[in-house]
């Protein structure tokens, strides 16, 4: 009788471990480390990020939220992580549907843009990792700023929802680092970025 | 390691020829399968920013036009991988004899997979480079060992100022053949 009620424990456990939710944390803001940059900016987020989730996490695959599946297509972690990026480093940003509509745009300064470089997300025996390219253009076209920042995080276990939370800390930490380099460099202060910027240009 | 200091910018490059030592780095012999792999060390010591760009690194061989580094290429894919996997584990359990060419296949997609991974793991970031920054890593030129003639072929790493307003700094390094 005690086997029994352990075995039935056990799969009730597995059964409800399965089918729980996974209520993911959604990216709205980051953390401040400095002044923002006095600009005003274009972001663009390419088809490829918006698609990221559905691609490399088959975790996430399906859309919204249902039994054994997660929030994360709804919580658009990557449309919403680089607005909040973008948020953060500068004084005001709006989205633009393509980098073309940022250039163009007079009331822009700058046009910011990721691009997805890695990710490492299938391989249980590795790390979680996401690599973003991020790019500032000036108005002319010409590269302001450029990084490539690699975010890397250990899942606290093996089956789905461990790793979806692993992934959510994972684009986090990647955001916040972005954010906190792009504000790091100064690079809007140079003489060279002020004149490219200058209204009457 | 081949190094160049000009203009307080410091480049340090040394390709991957040899099937010992890429096999030791990327499991696989590169060279032999198209693409040579070239270790990027970049020190900014002037006043000004530079851009380090994977896209400016390129190889030069006599007679033919600049090949630039290219993107990391997918020498394995996850579903031939899995596939590889479920033959082998089928052909063991019901085919033993066809187990062995079945296993062959399914170790060398397996490595495939791991040279990729190191290969994106290892890869040089692009970056601007701030006065008393640098990076390092490595970049991958799509062409075969074999095609390389035994003289005459030049790496060259541009490094534009930022804001790119001029061509910046040009380093040439002349590469021996194997």
């Amino acid at each position: 009788m005690h086997r029994r009620h352990m075995i039935v424990t056990l799969v009730c456990f597995t059964a409800m471990t399965a089918c729980s939710l996974v209520q993911l944390e959604p990216i709205q803001s980051l953390d401040p480390s400095g002044p923002r940059v006095p600009l005003h900016a274009a972001y663009w987020v390419s088809p490829q990020l918006r698609r990221v989730d559905r691609l490399f996490f088959p975790f996430m695959e399906g859309a919204g939220c249902g039994v054994g599946r997660t929030c994360v297509d709804d919580r658009r972690i990557f449309p919403d992580g680089v607005a909040a990026v973008a948020r953060a480093v500068f004084e005001d940003s709006k989205e633009v549907a393509t980098l073309d509509a940022g250039f163009d745009d007079p009331a822009v300064d700058v046009v910011m843009a990721s691009e997805l470089n890695a990710i490492q997300a299938q391989d249980f025996a590795r790390p979680l990792m996401i690599r973003i390219v991020w790019r500032i253009w000036a108005k002319d076209r010409s590269v302001l700023w450029l990084d490539t920042i690699t975010s890397t995080v250990s899942p606290d276990g093996l089956t789905r929802n461990p790793r979806a939370r692993a992934f959510n800390r994972c684009a986090r930490d990647q955001f916040q680092q972005a954010a906190n380099a792009m504000r790091a460099g100064r690079w809007w202060e140079t003489p060279a970025v002020r004149e490219k910027n200058r209204p009457d240009r | 390691m081949l190094s160049q200091t000009r203009a307080g910018i410091a480049v340090a490059v040394e390709p991957i020829l040899d099937e010992v030592t890429s096999k030791k780095i990327f499991a696989l012999d590169l060279p032999r399968l198209g693409f040579i792999p070239v270790y990027v060390l970049v020190r900014n010591l002037a006043g000004n920013p530079v851009l380090l760009q994977k896209t400016s690194i390129e190889l030069v061989l006599p007679g033919q036009t600049a090949m630039p580094a290219g993107e990391i290429p997918a020498l394995a894919s996850a579903a031939r991988t899995n596939a590889a996997a479920v033959l082998g584990w089928t052909a063991i359990l019901v085919v033993p004899i066809a187990a062995i060419p079945t296993l062959v296949l399914q170790d060398m997609e397996l490595r495939r997979a791991e040279t990729t991974k190191r290969m994106t793991e290892f890869e040089l970031p692009d970056r601007t480079l701030t006065p008393g920054g640098s990076a390092f890593g490595f970049v991958y030129l799509p062409v075969k060992r074999d095609a390389l003639p035994g003289r005459g072929v030049v790496l060259t790493v541009r490094l534009p100022h930022v804001p790119a307003d001029d061509e910046g700094e040009t380093f040439s390094f002349e590469i021996s053949g194997p």
